[in-house]
């Protein structure tokens, strides 16, 4: 996996001109992965591939919370050593006793003080070298946007079945049984694989918590690893986090019902009042009323507050995927909405006009 | 500048339903082109138009899936190359990841553009497989492209997006479509493209090795489906006519 | 049952006209004994019953005024399907949508449904070919009910007729409670005389003396011609005569179609372009829609908000949308409309086309834009949610006159210091001119306008309601069309169905 670091070197201009098109500039790294189907040098041992390798994903400082309930459940089924691998600097150490209380016994600390950000097929390369050193019988990740991009990359590198987004695993043995759910969650699939290692990515909050066993102690090995391939970084941005919708216990919810964008303000006036965050369905971000981060759904965030409130939102399938609320209520005109099947309260009524009546009454 | 684009035809979730015994209803439901493969297409587009890029459109699926890359063809791509055969059947993400990218070996590009998930199976896993086993970078949930040399985008991982310097080759997976797309094709554009055909290509044309496609290359297997049935809710319903008293009742929902 | 006493603010009293009534009950019926009930009861008692469906009426049939309101909304199962020498037809209740009646025989959808003649179903389901419902009165979430009541036409009317044609039979519920079915083909009148006998019950009628217009989209009053079918008198007649229990809908084989929407350098252009496919014998269109300069220019002002609706292109233009069929001949089609296009102006390249069922569901959601861009403009110049936004028209006129419709539409209009745009039905000479109020003076002299404007498509041997139906807002255009003749003899009518006018009081006429 060399040869294709181009960054910085690499003109669109001169890409047209073919220096750069696929087959000449990368044709280095092919010799690598061709044919398909036959990386031998990561070719894991089937006899003896044991225990559970699982991604922990930080931001440098602190664990992703997905990733607790995974080695929870890793601890759980295990069938040898529970295997943590960490991509951070000098201040990963630590998170060293929280990671061993979760249930690692071994833990892979990846080091390169030149790699500042997530770099994917980087990091894959490093990962894959890993697995090869320790044989995980599967391997875990955390379904976030880092986890579903990393985990591929790796699956590919060692040749690897892998399944997304499960919402169950159980363990026969050394033999995961993944479950997932698909069509909008109307049905769930038993997916396994039929060799080593096993790879699956879990759905965030699908496992509670593991109880910390406070002072338990494992083995860390620090590792430097090579920048194989990265991407330059122009800027970054984070949104601002007090409207991160998933962790919000109380969402208000739009969708395509809500028929003017000044509706939009009135909700979120109404949510800063309530301690509430607000959300939507595509349609409104597709119509840039509301930005991408707070689409919930299929193709956007899983949210799983304690009461949402949706208003005009019929409840396509896509949209009910990401939504694992315990209460739902739903204001919608059409008494039929799908939505309302689902909801635990239905008002019969104009989302935009109860909104507005909404804002009137908290402000009295 | 050269692009690669992948589509793929889904069956249209919107008319995908589920029977009041909780089986899903998928007979006779048209198929289109699946919206994040499209998106993946408009900005294939949007720098043809701008910069002049040539776009290959190629998918692998059943023979009727040639109806959607004439579609292709209509929206103006230069090539459209349809991968067929049974032996493709039943593949997981790795086996198609292996297929196409044994396909796109062969063919000259700078960047392969797709969607960043399909909507029939939304795993997400082919993008990234298929830049390992190109050996080229990955770009993924990307919402932007500023033309620039090289590309600039905008990925968005949650709550935080990047902006990159896009170097190729590399595959780039899309989340959004881009901001002014093509909206669809002219009148003329249609009768131009009944002037090309789209190329069909079969394994062994695309040289795919027989262990690494279909349910045969698949690592991953469906050993059960269940129906998830969801109990009924007893759903209170209240009128909402009087905008007020509906109002006080969803405070008190979220006051308790 | 449900029975309730209504709240004022109640959904029940209300339709899409927005004209607010009032009824002492509202009553939910389950089935068709305790309908009957229901109607029993207030025969004897002289109570006004007024029947909704799924109140999405835009001249106010389904509101009440005083009495009982019944909605049928529980009688929405599709009950079944049936095969005879004409083809399929489809079984259903009165208040199934237009959406349900498309997906379910689109899709093929039919678990559950009965035969309604033997083995239909499974023929149905198994016959390679593929069928529609084709009328597509636009409002797919109307009822089925109201569509027959009304006689509902749209887009696909010019090529296939209004709902009347689809109609193969009804099962109707009189004023006394009992219920008949009326088959069509089986009760004709003699001249202008019915003497029927249906099921024990027994009618025997004069129909009015005017000729219903049929030369040009029409929905005003009752429908009556000489040697007509019983079922046709009941099409379209808002309710008055009968409650509608059951309908058997005839369906017809889908074949692709594409869409087309052409944009013209101007109206003039765009509306001869029009005249000229209307009966085009090489391009066959199956429907021809107009969209004048004012209503793109909105379109466009819609999509800097709502980017879902197709981003109308960047020059001055005028639209035609138009659907041909999809067949072998498609290239000789594309290669005459081609030369009509350049003919009127026009450039081929400067259009869309789609045919694929998410791209077609696109380009409609595109025309369906206009009324809630005039929303939107009307809002933004208010700056807040309008009580009123627009009145649209709805006339009809002969072909020859259309021209000058058109003129006098611009004319009247500018003169009464309106701001309007005009889309719509063009193929049917059917457009819709919609009237911008942006304040209530604007309103007052909307309506003085729109009254010579109905005044005038009735002289030019049009129709002033030609698709929206009477109900209770428009009554005046049945005097203006009739006279005191008509409707007295529409009263005759009425009485011999229902002698102590308790159904629907307030439709057509007082």
């Amino acid at each position: 996996m060399s040869g294709c670091n181009c960054s910085g070197s690499c003109s669109s201009g001169s890409c047209s001109s073919g220096s750069c098109s696929g087959g000449s500039c990368s044709s280095g790294s092919y010799d690598n992965t061709l044919p398909p189907g036959m990386l031998a040098a990561y070719n894991l041992d089937q006899e003896t591939a044991d225990g559970i390798l699982v991604y922990i994903e930080t931001d440098g400082k602190a664990l992703h919370p997905a990733v607790k309930g995974i080695l929870g459940k890793a601890k759980e089924i295990s069938s040898g050593r529970v295997f943590g691998i960490m991509f951070a600097g000098v201040s990963g150490k630590m998170l060293y006793d929280e990671i061993f209380s979760y249930g690692v016994d071994t833990l892979y600390h990846m080091r390169n003080s030149a790699v500042k950000e997530f770099q994917p097929p980087t990091f894959a390369d490093a990962m894959a070298d890993v697995s090869h050193r320790i044989g995980p019988a599967s391997i875990l990740f955390a379904a976030t946007p880092q986890g579903r991009e990393l985990a591929p990359l790796v699956a590919a590198r060692l040749g690897a079945g892998l399944t997304a987004d499960c919402t169950e695993l159980e363990a026969e043995g050394r033999k995961l049984i993944m479950r997932r759910p698909a069509l909008g969650g109307n049905i769930l699939a038993t997916i396994e694989c039929d060799t080593f290692p096993q790879m699956a990515t879990v759905r965030p909050g699908t496992f509670p918590d593991p109880i910390p066993e406070i002072g338990r102690k494992g083995t860390s090995f620090s590792r430097p690893y090579k920048a194989t391939m990265e991407k330059r970084i122009v800027s970054k941005d984070t949104v601002d986090d007090d409207d991160d919708i998933g962790n919000a216990r109380i969402l208000i919810s739009l969708g395509n019902g809500i028929r003017n964008r000044s509706t939009v303000d009135l909700a979120h006036r109404i949510a800063k009042k309530l301690g509430a965050s607000v959300s939507c369905t595509r349609a409104l971000v597709d119509k840039g009323w509301m930005p991408y981060s707070a689409q919930v759904g299929q193709s956007g965030r899983t949210v799983s507050p304690d009461l949402y409130i949706a208003f005009g939102i019929s409840g396509s399938v896509q949209h009910m995927a990401g939504l694992r609320a315990e209460r739902i209520v739903s204001v919608n005109k059409d008494r039929n909405a799908p939505i309302n099947a689902v909801a635990d309260k239905v008002i019969v009524g104009d989302a935009d006009s109860i909104l507005r009546s909404m804002l009137e009454s908290l402000e009295e | 500048m050269k692009i690669i684009v992948l589509v793929k035809q889904v069956p249209d979730p919107n008319l995908v339903t589920i029977s009041e015994n909780g089986h899903l209803q998928r007979e006779n439901v048209p198929s289109m082109m699946d919206p994040f493969g499209m998106m993946a297409l408009q900005h294939a587009l949007t720098l043809k138009k701008n910069i002049g890029a040539h776009v290959t459109a190629i998918t692998m699926g059943p023979p009727q899936a040639e109806d959607m890359m004439r579609r292709c063809l209509e929206y103006g791509v230069d090539e459209a190359v349809l991968l067929t055969d049974r032996a493709f059947a039943g593949a997981d993400t790795l086996a198609t990841a292996r297929t196409l990218g044994c396909y796109i070996k062969s063919r000259k590009f700078d960047y392969v553009f797709c969607g960043m998930q399909a909507t029939d199976g939304d795993t997400a896993q082919l993008p990234p497989e298929l830049s390992a086993i190109l050996g080229i970078n990955i770009y993924s949930y990307v919402s932007k492209v500023r033309i620039d040399d090289p590309l600039v985008m905008t990925q968005i991982y949650d709550d935080n997006s990047l902006e990159i310097e896009a170097c190729c080759p590399a595959v780039v997976s899309f989340l959004r479509p881009p901001e002014d797309p093509i909206v669809l094709p002219s009148m003329k554009d249609f009768m131009d493209a009944r002037k090309k055909s789209v190329d069909t290509l079969n394994a062994w044309m695309v040289g795919v090795p027989p262990g690494s496609m279909g349910s045969k290359g698949s690592r991953t297997h469906v050993v059960r489906i269940d129906t998830v049935t969801k109990p009924k809710k007893d759903t209170e319903y209240i009128d909402g006519s009087d905008s007020k008293s509906a109002a006080t009742i969803l405070i008190g929902e979220v006051k308790g | 049952m449900i029975d309730f006493v209504p709240d004022p603010n109640s959904p029940y009293l209300i339709d899409e006209c927005k004209i607010r009534g009032n009824a002492e009950r509202v009553v939910i019926p389950d089935d068709e004994s305790e309908l009957s009930s229901v109607v029993k009861e207030a025969n004897r008692t002289g109570t006004n019953i007024t029947i909704s469906g799924l109140r999405t009426g835009l001249c106010g049939g389904s509101v009440p005024l005083g009495g009982i309101l019944v909605s049928m909304e529980r009688f929405s199962s599709m009950i079944g399907i049936g095969k005879d020498g004409e083809g399929y037809f489809l079984r259903v209740q009165p208040c199934v949508t237009i959406d349900e009646i498309v997906r379910s025989v689109q899709l093929k959808r039919i678990e559950g449904f009965s035969d309604i003649t033997p083995n239909a179903c499974s023929e149905f389901r198994s016959d390679k070919r593929k069928f529609f419902y084709p009328v597509d009165p636009t409002e797919m979430r109307g009822s089925i009910g109201g569509n027959i009541s009304a006689n509902a036409s749209g887009a696909r009317t010019f090529k296939y007729g209004p709902t009347r044609n689809w109609v193969k039979s009804l099962r109707v519920m009189l004023a006394d409670g009992n219920i008949i079915r009326i088959e069509r083909g089986e009760h004709i009148s003699n001249g202008r005389h019915f003497d029927v006998t249906i099921d024990d019950v027994h009618l025997e009628f004069d129909i009015p003396n005017y000729d219903f217009n049929r030369s040009v989209k029409n929905a005003t009053g009752l429908y009556c011609h000489e040697d007509m079918d019983l079922i046709d008198l009941i099409i379209g007649s808002e309710g008055i005569l009968g409650i509608i229990v059951e309908a058997d809908l005839r369906l017809t084989e889908w074949h692709p179609l594409i869409s087309n929407i052409i944009f013209m350098p101007d109206d003039q252009s765009a509306i001869s372009l029009i005249d000229d496919l209307r009966h085009d014998t090489i391009v066959e269109p199956e429907f021809i829609e107009y969209f004048d300069k004012g209503s793109v220019d909105l379109i466009r002002r819609t999509c800097l908000t709502d980017p879902t609706i197709l981003r109308p292109p960047g020059y001055e233009c005028s639209a035609v949308f138009m659907d041909m069929s999809m067949d072998n001949d498609v290239e000789s089609r594309f290669e005459r409309l081609f030369e009509l296009v350049r003919k009127n102006g026009g450039d081929p390249g400067r259009s869309w086309t789609g045919y694929d069922q998410n791209d077609r569901k696109r380009m409609f959601a595109f025309r369906h834009s206009v009324p809630k861009s005039i929303f939107d403009y009307v809002a933004s110049l208010k700056d807040g949610i309008p009580a009123i936004n627009k009145m649209g028209t709805d006339m009809s006129v002969p072909e020859e006159h259309n021209l000058e419709m058109m003129s006098f539409y611009d004319s009247i209009l500018k003169e009464h210091g309106l701001e309007y745009v005009i889309f719509g039905h063009m193929g049917n000479c059917h457009p819709h001119v919609e009237i911008i109020l942006k304040d209530m003076e604007d309103l007052t002299k909307a309506k003085e306008a729109y009254g010579i404007l109905a005044q005038r498509a009735f002289e030019f041997g049009g129709s002033p309601s030609a698709e929206h139906g009477i109900g209770k807002l428009k009554r005046d255009y049945i005097r203006m069309v009739y006279g005191t003749e008509g409707i007295s003899e529409i009263r005759n009518v009425k009485s011999a169905f229902d002698p102590n006018n308790i159904l629907n009081r307030g439709n057509i006429v007082e």
